[in-house]
């Protein structure tokens, strides 16, 4: 187990944003985290990292306590791609070096360069490394912020919404991606994802969360005509299309 | 080619941007000291050098042109990397070093110690009709509300957490309520001390000795020294402050701290020279263009362009309708409004 968040609570001028909130996630696994719009899901992310401080429970990581942990210390471990981001104008390379500020001192070392460079050639970005970030396509710019997580050789990956503003190719890349990443390095991702069935194609476990509150957890079987019900308010068929689960609305 | 060699050359390259500005600034100081309206020359200076003593010509050399040089140098950087850096923390492309209120609240300083304390008078037969007969009093009044401006908007920002919209904000709100409050004390004031009170507020490089110089250079070179160590986490929060955040940066710390270094470095400058408006806005303007909004680059390159800039507009001040010495304020003022409007339909073509 690497990462245990253990009742988590937040809240936000008194009004709850996250109920006890509790899970655990293994080395190299992919969560998807389901639910609709302002059920606490990217305020869970942003809980997990310290960006927002929570008001009670624990986040333990490798049994050591984030909340206890200096925020750089953190970054070590964790790395973070926000839903929005602003578009400055930066280098693709710079931008992904940014992410490795928790080690940098004074200056990039020829070893902060060569990270870069590795992460730049998996993603396929080499072409691009010298291009303003506010030159590239959707789909790019979000493999660049993915990069600058990466760059921080972190042991979890946070991602909010990674997908959203991805054409279709684009989407299963980046995921495809992803997935394959955690795989080969290990690294457990936590990822917030509003297609059910990408998520489906995507993720080991699921976390669906409604009203502040984990509604289920647990692996393919918790997406159910019932859950689906339930957090969303959306009729739906759940149908198996050689031998994968499918969500119809209907 | 591998990308990281590619990368290294292209930083490479940004580091010649700021050796041309070096020299560009060592050029226009050897020009400026040779312009004015007087006599004295770079002969003059190559005989000082050989050893010819021309004591009228040294006396304006070095008494008068030389500090009023390293005045600009240094005030043009002091404004310039401290708009550089408000900039970046509020991410908003008007942020200047003005934008917590502190040249307002200069000027109310100023003008509470020319007219409450009766710092200022009027001369009627030398051609500077308004003199200000004690400036130690009037710099000190106007850096103590400048610091004073500061602390009050921090107090209000930090009530926020130092969210980038309250600190505009407070920062407006002051401003306003400073600049009412001159208002009032210039209505009941006599005109003579309205009138000193008003040509302070002219931006004027001429009111410097070494002695100012280098207590503005400490300042500057203090909050220099810490900008400069923490570009790397400026950079971070022109991503956004939750990326920030992820990446270990303390972000209310260092907005903390670089607002306190913003306004010392840009209080201390305008208390001895008055306010000098659109060098802190424009200067990290053009070099963003030119370096990119990478601070590791903007941060050295725009603290020389805004002394290049300031060195040059003085100059102009100095020449353009000699022996009548313009405010500096003035020709940054006209050559700064065009130039920013320029940039900023550029910047819209290119969108």
């Amino acid at each position: 187990m690497i990462l245990r968040v253990d009742s988590l609570c937040f809240s936000y001028n008194s009004k709850m944003v996250l109920d006890k909130v509790s899970f655990t996630i293994d080395r190299g696994e992919c969560v998807a985290v389901l639910g609709v719009n302002g059920a606490g899901k990217s305020t869970l992310l942003k809980c997990i990292n310290k960006i927002l401080m929570p008001d009670g429970g624990c986040v333990y990581i490798e049994d050591k306590v984030v909340s206890k942990m200096p925020q750089i210390e953190i970054a070590k471990d964790i790395g973070y791609v926000p839903q929005r981001t602003n578009v400055s104008r930066m280098t693709v390379f710079d931008a992904v070096l940014l992410g490795r500020k928790p080690y940098i001192r004074l200056d990039a070392t020829d070893k902060d360069i060569d990270i870069v460079k590795d992460i730049l050639k998996h993603l396929s970005l080499e072409k691009y490394s010298l291009k303003y970030i506010d030159e590239l396509s959707g789909g790019e710019f979000q493999k660049v912020l993915i990069a600058r997580a990466l760059a921080q050789q972190p042991k979890v990956l946070l991602l909010d919404e990674p997908t959203s503003s991805l054409d279709l190719k684009n989407q299963i890349e980046v995921l495809d991606f992803i997935k394959k990443i955690a795989r080969e390095r290990g690294i457990s991702v936590v990822v917030i994802i509003h297609d059910l069935n990408l998520a489906l194609r995507f993720a080991d476990k699921f976390i669906m969360m409604k009203d502040s509150k984990i509604y289920s957890a647990g692996g393919q079987e918790v997406i159910t005509e019932e859950a689906i019900r339930d957090v969303y308010s959306v009729d739906v068929k759940v149908e198996n299309i050689r031998n994968k689960k499918i969500v119809i609305p209907v | 080619m591998q990308a990281d060699i590619m990368y290294k050359r292209y930083v490479g390259r940004k580091k010649y941007v700021f050796i041309a500005l070096l020299l560009i600034l060592f050029i226009l100081s050897f020009v400026a000291l040779n312009l004015g309206a007087s006599r004295a020359t770079l002969i003059n200076l190559i005989g000082f050098f050989r050893g010819i003593d021309d004591q009228d010509a040294n006396l304006i050399l070095w008494r008068i042109r030389l500090p009023r040089i390293l005045a600009a140098i240094v005030a043009g950087a002091a404004l310039s990397i401290s708009g550089c850096i408000m900039q970046n923390n509020l991410k908003n492309p008007l942020a200047s070093p003005f934008t917590l209120g502190i040249s307002n609240a200069a000027a109310f300083g100023a003008n509470v110690a020319i007219i409450l304390l009766d710092a200022g008078s009027t001369q009627s037969s030398t051609k500077d009709a308004v003199i200000i007969n004690n400036p130690y009093i009037v710099n000190i009044c106007a850096f103590v509300f400048s610091i004073f401006a500061t602390f009050i908007v921090i107090k209000l920002a930090k009530l926020k957490f130092f969210s980038k919209e309250a600190i505009v904000l407070s920062g407006v709100a002051l401003g306003s309520l400073f600049t009412a409050a001159t208002t009032l004390i210039q209505y009941f004031a006599q005109d003579y001390q309205v009138a000193a009170a008003v040509f302070w507020t002219f931006g004027d490089l001429g009111r410097v000795s070494y002695k100012e110089v280098l207590i503005m250079a400490t300042a500057t070179l203090i909050s220099y020294v810490y900008f400069y160590l923490h570009r790397w986490d400026y950079n971070t929060l022109e991503a956004s402050d939750d990326v920030a955040k992820s990446l270990g940066v303390d972000v209310e710390k260092l907005r903390l701290r670089s607002l306190l270094l913003v306004s010392f470095a840009t209080a201390t400058a305008v208390s001895f020279i008055g306010v000098i408006g659109f060098i802190g806005l424009i200067a990290p303007h053009i070099m963003r263009r030119i370096v990119g909004s990478d601070l590791r680059f903007l941060i050295p390159t725009s603290t020389i362009l805004g002394s290049v800039l300031l060195l040059l507009s003085d100059t102009i001040a100095r020449t353009i309708i000699s022996p009548i010495v313009l405010p500096v304020g003035v020709i940054t003022s006209f050559l700064g409004a065009p130039l920013f409007l320029y940039l900023l339909i550029k910047e819209e073509d290119r969108g």
